[in-house]
């Protein structure tokens, strides 16, 4: 049966209709999400929690065209990820999907600047055109002083902040973050909260934070737990 | 492709401690592969070289001597009897003795070279002065390594017989055996050999091979067949000018005609002497190769979580695999330049006797080879590359 947490509403930039994910075959198959129903509207914070090995990150890592589902489909507006091969999945996340990493996953040998409009060298984007994209979304996110700096003289909230701007760089409809305050103080989680909140909801993404932390859930728009697998709605 | 390059190269700039101490250790492997190719290549050319500076196609050897040019011995004449043949240009004869000469109180052990003018059999790499031409008396060419020694153009030399001849040029690349060479008139080089070998009792008229050019577009294997053809129906009056001890001389001269290339080929040593170098050459190279391959191994290992990152955010593998390649191009760049350059100031500090010589041709070939054998190497860490799983990303910390 399936965890309806689906809403038909309009405006769904991403949603998931019965997707399971099962690892492996035979005896040795591990079935890490079952079933999953969700559906994440244009300017949605949505939270996902649970424990350790329920599922988040293969539930997260479907509906960022990471992993396609064994069964069921996510679609990212309305396109099925599953329907395309590697190179357009990779196109995909390149230009339609923002990602923020529990570590912030910045490149170690590029400095902020560059982290940042990488990015927009994998979606096409003009090389002078990405740099004074990434200097803009630096600066707003109050890292702009940091821009030459490499991610190892970095804090790391400047981290996270430098990953958001990433994630923001080509103006993607989507944003998922993968426990982005896991590695930070309460008072500096906060502000990356708020970060991600202002991102989804003054752009109009739709927005999923993968997070342990009640204190970022309850920041969310929608939150839903996760446990064994399966999605359960909480009020 | 250009997210790749600046990926690539930013590594390299910002890792640049890492990168020089894989390229110093590259360096040193390159340049003691490029030490041994030198090598390989002087030995072979200083034992060629006699051979190689002539223009010619063919080589006639009397059957006897399995195409050792020292052991070989056919009459003077036939250089003029094969001109006839069809399909041979041109033809002269060449004839070889391991002697020594004198100059002051200097002592070099070289090899007389005997030559007909004028002909295929006559040296073309002269660089300095003239070559004598036939009927000369008393003048010779000599190889430069002679003139590197301190024999000038002008000089009077004492051949072991005790005759003198006066040095009129120079001519490079012209050793064989490793020794240098001069080269005279038959007709001289025909004393010198009697008065080497007396109890030999070689007719004068007897010299060491044949050298043939063939006409334009001529087919090589039928002008060889031809020629053994005729010499085996061969005038009387040539065949008496052959040992009486050789079983050919009742029905005429029995002969080996070979191209050029096997020739150079049956010069003693050199054919064994190429396939050792070649196959220590070979595995230097390889080493290389495997080295490039464990850095780029440990380095894609090392990074995965970074690459499975980027792979998440949108870069192709093609991006990731260029970055690979175009690091793996820096550092084989830095490596044969580095390389090249220390063999070429270590070759100023190897003793004369030692042949060392870095042709451009040489470098161009181990470059290439090391090229390939880096490609090889970091296959494994491409093919790692190209299976990233990006969904990894999410359960690595990327620092």
């Amino acid at each position: 049966m399936s965890d309806h947490l689906d809403d038909p509403g309009g405006g769904a930039l991403v949603r998931a209709e019965g997707c399971t994910k099962i690892y492996g075959d035979g005896h040795t198959s591990v079935t890490a999400v079952v079933d999953a129903d969700l559906t994440i509207r244009a300017g949605e914070l949505f939270a996902l929690v649970g424990p350790s090995g329920s599922g988040k990150s293969t539930l997260l890592s479907m509906l960022g065209a990471l992993l396609t589902p064994t069964e069921g489909h996510v679609r990212i507006e309305d396109v099925d990820v599953g329907s395309l091969g590697e190179r357009k999945r990779t196109e995909l996340r390149a230009r339609r999907i923002g990602f923020v990493f529990q570590a912030a996953g910045l490149v170690p040998f590029l400095t902020a600047e560059e982290n940042v409009a990488a990015v927009g060298a994998f979606a096409g984007m003009p090389r002078q055109a990405a740099r004074q994209r990434a200097q803009v979304l630096l600066d707003e996110l109050g890292v702009a002083d940091r821009a030459t700096h490499l991610p190892a003289a970095l804090s790391g909230g400047e981290r996270q902040r430098v990953a958001i701007a990433r994630a923001l760089l080509v103006d993607p409809p989507v944003l998922l973050a993968d426990e982005p305050t896991a590695h930070l103080d309460a008072d500096r989680g906060q502000q990356v909260v708020e970060l991600l909140g202002a991102a989804v909801h003054d752009g109009g993404r739709a927005g999923l934070v993968v997070t342990h932390d009640p204190g970022v859930a309850a920041r969310a728009d929608r939150i839903v737990r996760i446990a064994d697998g399966r999605l359960i709605p909480t009020a | 492709m250009r997210a790749g390059f600046d990926l690539g190269l930013a590594e390299l700039r910002r890792t640049l401690g890492r990168m020089w101490s894989s390229a110093a250790a590259l360096v040193v492997l390159v340049t003691l592969t490029l030490m041994l190719a030198g090598l390989a290549d002087a030995l072979e050319r200083d034992s060629t070289g006699v051979l190689r500076s002539l223009d010619a196609d063919l080589v006639v050897f009397n059957e006897e001597a399995r195409l050792q040019l020292l052991r070989s011995r056919v009459p003077a004449p036939l250089g003029g009897s094969l001109a006839f043949v069809d399909g041979v240009r041109q033809a002269g004869t060449v004839g070889l003795v391991p002697t020594s000469i004198s100059s002051g109180d200097e002592r070099f052990r070289v090899t007389l070279v005997g030559y007909t003018s004028r002909t295929p059999a006559e040296p073309t790499n002269l660089v300095e002065g003239r070559v004598p031409l036939d009927g000369e008396p008393g003048i010779a060419a000599a190889d430069v390594r002679l003139r590197d020694r301190g024999i000038a153009v002008g000089d009077t030399v004492r051949l072991a017989s005790d005759r003198e001849v006066q040095i009129v040029g120079f001519v490079e690349d012209t050793m064989f055996l490793q020794q240098p060479t001069v080269w005279v008139p038959q007709d001289l080089w025909s004393r010198v050999r009697a008065d080497a070998f007396p109890e030999a009792g070689w007719a004068e008229a007897l010299v060491g091979a044949t050298l043939v050019r063939l006409d334009p577009g001529a087919d090589g294997g039928e002008v060889m067949a031809q020629i053994e053809a005729e010499l085996a129906d061969l005038d009387q009056d040539i065949i008496d000018l052959m040992d009486d001890e050789s079983d050919d001389v009742a029905d005429g001269i029995a002969v080996d005609v070979v191209s050029m290339g096997t020739a150079l080929d049956a010069i003693p040593g050199v054919d064994v002497q190429r396939s050792t170098f070649s196959v220590i050459v070979a595995l230097a190279v390889a080493v290389v190769g495997a080295v490039m391959g464990l850095l780029f191994a440990l380095l894609v290992v090392e990074r995965q979580p970074v690459l499975s990152t980027l792979r998440a955010i949108g870069a192709t593998p093609t991006t990731l695999v260029v970055a690979l390649l175009f690091q793996v191009g820096v550092l084989w760049v830095v490596a044969t330049t580095g390389g090249t350059l220390a063999t070429l100031a270590l070759s100023q500090l190897v003793p004369d006797a030692m042949p060392l010589a870095l042709r451009p041709s040489v470098v161009a070939t181990i470059a290439a080879a090391l090229l390939l054998a880096s490609a090889v190497g970091a296959s494994a860490a491409l093919r790692r590359v190209i299976r990233l799983d990006p969904s990894t990303a999410m359960q690595e910390d990327a620092e």
